[in-house]
Order: structure tokens, then C-alpha cells, then sequence
């Protein structure tokens, strides 16, 4: 059997936190707990501005917190960043627009290698 | 940023009783995503239902790879005739989702918590508030004679049998109905 990532562990740092649905709510600004109960069961992804205050709530990197939603999301940058590499290798650009492109593909390649380490 | 890769597996471990039930989700031995109690109306399909529901939830947001139940005794009591047709429901959910569901005896769990000296259900709750913390605040005093059980102790029977399934590895496992 396979082991499925899990879309969220906001449920799991704000039980050991202690913290009730309501509380957390009140601390990211929200009136009543219903939006954080929805974030919990991922029915809704929480806007930037929110998921930036879970993060600093409970000091956990939004990508451990919403792991599921950054996979996705960073499967999705992987394919569009390969395909523009794609791109740019078969560009038969000349002059200052082949100086651009070298630098592109230079940054994409030191991109790489930064996650390799 | 590469997101830390996480090969544990999550097991969800319910402490079935014909009114409630406790729950714990572990994500590896040590690591307590979620715990409480579920309530539902006692006996027959409308309570088994309330209680598959609750479990179907738990099993859509945490996604365990097993589900560990109390083996109920065979013999007919009180609690055991209430307790069947909830673990059929629970059974019938899992299988549903090809997850499988594990018993353990109440015996394995006692076997489970020997290392620790740990013999009565207090000093296992007692036990198990050291390894996480976070329970700490939910152990209700030691209950005497003449007291019922406190509601609570239910999660803290989930819990010790979330941490007797890690500890034993030859539970038998339910094939799905």
C-alpha cells in the first residue's frame, strides 16, 4: 500500500497547541472558527495573507503545514520551469538576446544544483 | 526548498464503546497528529451509521494505511453486543477504501506496556502523557471505586493501542468483508 501525503497538519499543531478552532481563528482574524475548520479538512485553501499567520502561529514553514498543496503546486512550477528550459534551449537567438537566454538557462541550471544539495 | 519526505505510515487507532468512541491518528510512534472522542446514539444501524460516518471522515482527511481496533471478546456482554455492529460498520467503511483493520487484544496492549511497569489503565494513561506531552492536560485523576470512568480515558485507550500496534509487529490483520 502506498503512503498518501497528507493535505494538512494544521489540525495536528493546533491540537497540540492546545488551542481551540475558535481561538486560532480569533488570533489569524477571523470572526468564528467555521474558516479554520474548513482549512482543517482542506474544503478551502486559506489566502496568502492567512496561511502566512499559521505560519507564524505555530513557527512551522507553510510547505510542512500544507504539505499536499505545496507538492502540487510545486509539481506544477517543475513542469512549466522544464518546459520553458525546453524552450530556451532550441531559441536561435543572436546578440544581446542570446546573452539573455544563456543567463536564463545559467540561472535555471544554478537552480538545479541548489536543490541536488 | 525540497519538502522533507515523510516514509512514515499513519494509522488511525479507535477505542470502540457502544456510545463513543475514542480516537488517536499516529503519523510514526511518536508523533500524535490527532486525538479525541467521537458521540453517537447507542445501538442498532443508527449508531453504527453515526460512527462509520465519524471514522469515513477521519479515514478522508489523515488517509491511514491501517485502522487499529480493540478485538472485542466473543462472548455476549453488555458492552460487546453494543460494541459488534458499530465494528461491522467500521469494518465495511474501511474495506470501502482497501484499508485494512487490525485487531489487538486488550491482553497485547497490557503486554505492550510491561517494559514500562505500567500494569492498571491509569498508569498506562500516565504512561503515555511522558512519550506525548501534548495529552498531558486531558489525564483526569486517578478515578476511585465508586466513580465512573472519566470520558476522556477513552482516548488514552486509543492511544495505548496505537502504540501497542508499534510495538507489536504480528497483529493479525482483518482481511476487507
Amino acid at each position: 500500500m502506498t503512503f498518501e501525503q497528507i493535505a494538512n497538519y494544521l489540525r495536528s499543531h493546533r491540537r497540540r497547541s492546545g488551542l481551540s478552532q475558535k481561538e486560532l481563528a480569533q488570533i489569524v482574524g477571523f470572526l468564528t472558527g467555521f474558516s479554520v475548520s474548513q482549512h482543517e479538512r482542506s474544503a478551502t485553501i486559506p489566502a496568502l495573507l492567512i496561511a502566512v499567520s499559521y505560519e507564524i502561529v505555530f513557527r512551522a514553514p507553510i510547505s510542512e503545514l500544507f504539505p499536499g498543496l505545496y507538492r502540487t503546486v510545486e509539481e506544477r512550477i517543475e513542469e512549466q520551469l522544464s518546459s520553458i528550459e525546453d524552450e530556451l534551449q532550441e531559441s536561435t537567438a543572436k546578440g544581446r538576446r542570446a546573452a539573455h537566454t544563456a543567463r536564463k538557462l545559467e540561472w535555471l541550471w544554478e537552480r538545479r544544483n541548489q536543490e541536488a544539495i | 526548498m525540497k519538502l522533507k519526505e515523510r516514509h512514515d505510515r499513519r494509522v488511525l487507532a479507535i477505542d470502540l464503546r457502544p456510545q463513543q468512541f475514542g480516537y488517536a491518528v499516529f503519523e510514526s510512534d511518536d508523533r500524535l497528529l490527532d486525538w479525541g472522542v467521537a458521540y453517537y446514539r447507542p445501538g442498532g444501524d443508527v449508531g453504527a451509521a453515526g460512527a462509520a460516518r465519524r471514522v469515513a471522515e477521519l479515514l478522508r482527511v489523515f488517509l491511514p494505511v491501517a485502522i487499529v481496533v480493540r478485538r472485542v471478546r466473543r462472548e455476549i456482554t453488555r458492552n460487546s453486543f453494543g460494541v459488534q455492529p458499530i465494528l461491522k460498520a467500521i469494518r465495511r467503511t474501511a474495506s470501502a477504501r482497501g484499508i485494512p483493520v487490525c485487531l489487538i487484544a486488550r491482553k497485547e496492549v497490557r503486554e505492550a506496556f510491561r517494559v514500562f511497569r505500567a500494569k492498571t489503565k491509569y498508569e498506562i494513561a500516565c504512561r503515555l502523557t511522558v512519550m506525548f506531552a501534548e495529552l498531558l492536560w486531558k489525564l483526569p485523576p486517578e478515578r476511585k471505586f465508586y466513580e465512573s470512568e472519566h470520558p476522556s480515558m477513552t482516548i488514552f485507550d486509543a492511544v495505548a493501542l496505537g502504540f501497542a500496534y508499534w510495538q507489536c509487529n504480528g497483529t493479525e490483520v482483518a482481511p476487507p468483508d
